[in-house]
């Protein structure tokens, strides 16, 4: 019932986040010109995307090819479920986040916000591009793409520190994806001669191929999208917090880091197999990396008094829920990843932007700072409770959902154990969190001076109200997304 | 006389006699020479396209001197490898005679200004001698033209540094001419011929004979100390820093490419890989001597405190991956080859346009300065950027579809070493270029510094590299399909 259509509208949709870069920056001399062109750039993307997802939802697949670009391998846009899921998601986010972004840089009155818009957009065109990728080599090129294009947002104070931190950024992304994922794309594209994202993989067992080898290039490919933060390669998170609040809360709780899962995702449904898989020895190996990160991030993330320390390490242990969901080669296991992109991405965001909001309103970076906040911050502690919940797995909230399919995908593959894996998170989620919660609801403010505490401002605070109702909102209206992947996955929809 | 007909000899023969005349005029009118220096590049340029289109489409061109067919008479030979380098030489000539007017104002004295014009395009028509000729002896020939002349330009700085850096060029340059020229003799004194092709077919049955064994050999070694392949590299990182700016580029885009280029022709056409991959094991031998090189090149890179120094020894790892292809004996390892040729031209040649651009401001090149230059040179500072995207090999850079192929050859051999080297030493690049561009977008420079105005002449040629480097890595098929057809050419021999 799906039928392959030539369309050009997912090129119209990453072209006009490439295109706004222009009017911003010859509007740079007036922020309030400059800022509407963001926002008119987020929304218009946002409608195309949306667009898009009508036609696929009725079972249309949209390809575009760009241009060939070694003799052979095409540089081409397919725009399937799983896809437009992924920009779909992104892109209201980007929405959403430009809001935030212009409240927050103003709030703090940071300096160079024109580059800083300039490269948000450049890095959206590149995740939405990212999204919509019809083979590998395509996706490996805007994955590079978005690494560099974050670059200069990381770095963003140009304090020694920045700097710091973005390097380790730069060098972690790079490392991984030059030793690891390229030389594991080239093996399988001269091995296969295809690297065409297909249900079902490229790769059936009736080519005689060397098994042992490939599951190598499977490890390859997981720790080579290091974006996914799979442990030991996860460090250049924590790193990249120095950047804007804005940034960590779209890029390092959305945009890159599902890049990051969603091309492992990529690489086990569309270019292993999942069938496939099952005769490949390094999946395990993959699933107990991923139980490891699980845990060990959220013990880290324990320790950590700064907030968004604390959040990156939540990250870190919440991608890797995806990673081994999709790792657990069943079909509901791998709803569960696809809906965990979505659910955590949600309430992460949410998360992120009430530790932008508390630090912009009352400049406080540390949980242990945060005594008596909620009686300041009503809305954005509730906001806040919200995405907490969805993180530790609560209904009514997203978080519920995915963990569930996970669960259910555990059983389904036979490895119950991986359950224990989620009660013991989810313990540990709750561990992190609710010390925010009796701080900012239970202690006394600290000072007499802590009078001056308010609440965000409105233009910060609408986009966390608003993430946060949609947190709920999946839980009771799943379908949308729930139906967009089991179309990516062949089933039903 | 049919222009068509003699373009294989014009495009050596034009710059060549252009140079001379230089000199005469230069004595009376020394404002012309300048001018005359840029239109003889475009007349070459143009020839050497022209030459390309040809061959392209109606395949090798064997042009024989004064009509004395070989082996009597001097034959210039011209197949799809070797179109395709003089293509590249001539057209960056001209390119970057563009920029020389600026810089040369700058650097040299002015006295001397016509003669340094007239000895770099003297340069420049021995290294498209050495490229097209069919003929041994022409090659060496032609080698000592360019090397000569390379000498001389190197010094034309006038510092001590230049002196001391050309004169340990003059004897290591010496002793590999020198190899080359014994080498040459014994496959001389072997086959009794010195034309290319008629050595190939006498060669056949020779290959257990010492004196082949032994000249090419020599050979080899004479080359490797002319590109700089490491260990013999020492004379390369001098010669390219304490020249000036605009000898610095085209040396580096040009010269020891030339020499990788001869490496080929000996490999392939010449000794052909029966001879070189399974009588003797040149290949296998220099397949680690090029890994030795890359890292090296990359590691001593890391290190360097001046740009000029940093970029010199970059080539010496770059040299290496040049010879890497070649040594894969397979259509993809030339394919990357040649590629990386280009692509390296390009950049390197680009690289060495905006160390040139820093200096006409700053003269100075020391890393430590370049804190903040994109506040003062922002345009200078975007092609620094987009030229070490290139070099490390990002995707739609021309420098990501070489390494590409050169990994995927190293796959095809299954020498998987190979493989790893690469990608580290992609990885080392990165590193010392990152620490670069750090410096100069997100450091903040400690003295407040005006934005300056860099001249367009200056920009424009540095521009026009940026471009050539981004249309090769976004549109590279054509390139490709055409290396294609050069490297499945070269490697009819092994048959």
């Amino acid at each position: 019932m799906t039928e392959v259509v030539n369309s050009s509208i997912p090129l119209i949709a990453v072209i006009i986040p490439l295109f706004i870069t222009l009017p911003i920056l010859l509007t740079k001399n007036n922020p309030n010109i400059r800022d509407f062109f963001s926002v008119a750039g987020a929304f218009t993307t946002f409608l195309v995307v949306f667009n898009i997802y009508l036609k696929v939802k009725n079972g249309e697949i949209l390809e575009f090819q760009l241009i060939e670009f070694i003799p052979g391998l095409v540089l081409k846009f397919k725009v399937d479920a799983f896809g437009v899921f992924f920009a779909l998601m992104a892109s209201f986010l980007w929405f959403v986040t430009t809001f935030y972004s212009i409240g927050y840089m103003r709030g703090n009155k940071e300096k160079n916000q024109t580059r800083f818009f300039v490269f948000f957009a450049i890095s959206m065109f590149a995740a939405i591009s990212a999204a919509f990728s019809g083979n590998l080599i395509t996706l490996y090129l805007f994955y590079e793409i978005l690494t560099f294009a974050t670059y200069p947002l990381v770095a963003h104070k140009q304090t020694k520190e920045a700097i710091q931190g973005a390097r380790r950024y730069l060098s972690y992304l790079l490392f991984t994806s030059v030793m690891f994922f390229l030389p594991a794309l080239i093996y399988i594209y001269t091995t296969i001669g295809n690297l065409d994202f297909t249900l079902g993989g490229v790769l059936n067992s009736t080519n005689n191929v060397d098994k042992s080898v490939l599951g190598i290039m499977l490890l390859l490919f997981v720790f080579g999208s290091a974006k996914a933060a799979v442990m030991p390669f996860h460090l250049w998170l924590p790193s990249a917090m120095v950047a804007p609040t804005p940034v960590s809360a779209l890029l390092h709780a959305v945009a890159v880091v599902k890049t990051g899962v969603f091309v492992i995702v990529r690489v086990f449904v569309y270019i292993y197999g999942i069938d496939f898989l099952k005769d490949v020895f390094t999946t395990n190996l993959v699933t107990i990396f991923a139980a490891f990160t699980i845990i060990v991030a959220s013990m880290v993330a324990l320790r950590q008094d700064n907030i968004k320390a604390r959040l990156a390490y939540s990250t870190i242990s919440q991608l890797s829920y995806i990673v081994l969901s999709v790792s657990l080669l069943s079909i509901t296991g791998a709803i569960g990843a696809i809906m965990h992109i979505v659910a955590h991405g949600f309430a992460k965001i949410t998360l992120f932007f009430w530790a932008g909001a508390v630090y912009v309103a009352n400049h406080k970076t540390k949980v242990s700072e945060l005594n008596g906040i909620a009686k300041y911050m009503p809305y954005s502690m509730a906001a806040f409770t919200v995405g907490a919940l969805s993180m530790i797995g609560f209904p009514p909230t997203a978080g519920f959902i995915s963990k569930w399919f996970i669960a259910n995908g555990a059983v389904e593959a036979g490895k119950a154990w991986v359950i224990g894996i989620l009660v013991i998170s989810a313990l540990l989620n709750a561990g992190y969190f609710v010390p925010i919660f009796i701080n900012a609801y239970l202690k006394p403010a600290q000072n007499a001076h802590e009078e001056h505490l308010h609440e965000a401002p409105l233009i910060m605070l609408v986009p966390i109200i608003v993430t946060s109702i949609l947190t709920f909102a999946i839980f009771i209206y799943p379908d949308m997304f729930l139906n967009l992947a089991k179309i990516a996955l062949g089933i039903g929809g | 006389m049919n222009l068509e007909m003699n373009l294989p000899a014009l495009v050596v023969v034009f710059p060549f006699f252009s140079a001379m005349l230089m000199v005469a005029i230069g004595v009376f009118y020394k404002k012309i020479v300048q001018t005359m220096f840029q239109v003889t590049a475009l007349i070459t340029a143009y020839f050497s396209i022209l030459l390309l289109i040809k061959v392209y489409e109606s395949g090798p061109i064997r042009y024989f001197f004064g009509n004395w067919v070989p082996p009597v008479g001097i034959e210039y030979y011209v197949d799809y490898t070797n179109v395709l380098f003089i293509t590249i030489i001539a057209v960056l000539l001209f390119v970057m005679s563009i920029y020389f007017p600026n810089s040369v104002k700058k650097e040299i004295p002015e006295s001397k200004q016509y003669i340094f014009y007239s000895v770099t395009m003297l340069f420049a028509s021995g290294l498209l001698g050495i490229t097209i000729t069919g003929d041994l002896f022409n090659i060496y020939v032609f080698t000592e033209i360019s090397s000569i002349t390379a000498y001389a330009l190197i010094a034309i700085g006038g510092t001590k540094r230049s002196y001391r850096a050309s004169f340990n060029y003059l004897i290591l340059g010496t002793i590999g001419a020198t190899f080359i020229v014994l080498g040459i003799g014994y496959l001389y004194m072997a086959t009794g011929t010195l034309n290319l092709l008629d050595m190939q077919q006498r060669l056949v049955p020779m290959y257990n004979s010492k004196i082949v064994i032994v000249g090419s050999v020599f050979i080899i070694v004479g080359l490797s100390m002319k590109m700089a392949l490491f260990p013999l590299h020492t004379w390369l990182p001098g010669a390219y820093t304490h020249s000036p700016s605009t000898i610095s580029a085209f040396m580096s885009a040009t010269s020891t490419k030339v020499m990788a280029y001869l490496l080929i022709r000996f490999f392939y056409t010449i000794l052909t890989p029966n001879f070189v991959a399974k009588t003797l094991p040149l290949t296998e031998v220099l397949f680690y001597i090029s890994l030795i090189a890359i890292l090296a090149g990359s590691f001593l890179a890391l290190g360097q405190k001046d740009l000029k120094m940093m970029f010199a020894y970059s080539s010496i790892g770059q040299i290496g991956y040049i010879v890497f292809g070649t040594t894969l004996i397979n259509k993809y390892g030339l394919i990357g080859s040649m590629y990386h040729f280009l692509s390296h031209a390009v950049v390197k040649g680009g690289l060495f346009l905006v160390a040139g651009i820093i200096f006409y401001f700053t003269t100075c090149t020391k890393i430590e300065n370049l804190n903040g230059l994109f506040k003062r040179m922002p345009f200078t500072s975007f092609a620094f950027l987009i030229f070490a995207l290139s070099m490390v090999g990002i995707p739609i850079t021309s420098g990501f579809i070489s390494k590409w192929y050169l990994v995927l050859g190293a796959i095809n051999s299954g020498k998987w070493l190979g493989v790893i080297v690469i990608l580290i030493s992609s990885l080392l690049t990165a590193i010392y270029f990152w620490r670069i561009v750090d410096r100069i977008f997100f450091i903040n420079s400690d003295n407040k510094v005006n934005r300056v105005k860099e001249p367009l002449s200056m920009l424009i040629p540095t521009y026009t590299l940026v471009a050539i480097t981004l249309y090769f890595g976004i549109f590279p098929v054509k390139l490709i399909r055409y290396t294609e057809i050069a490297a499945n050419f070269l490697m009819e021999t092994i048959k």
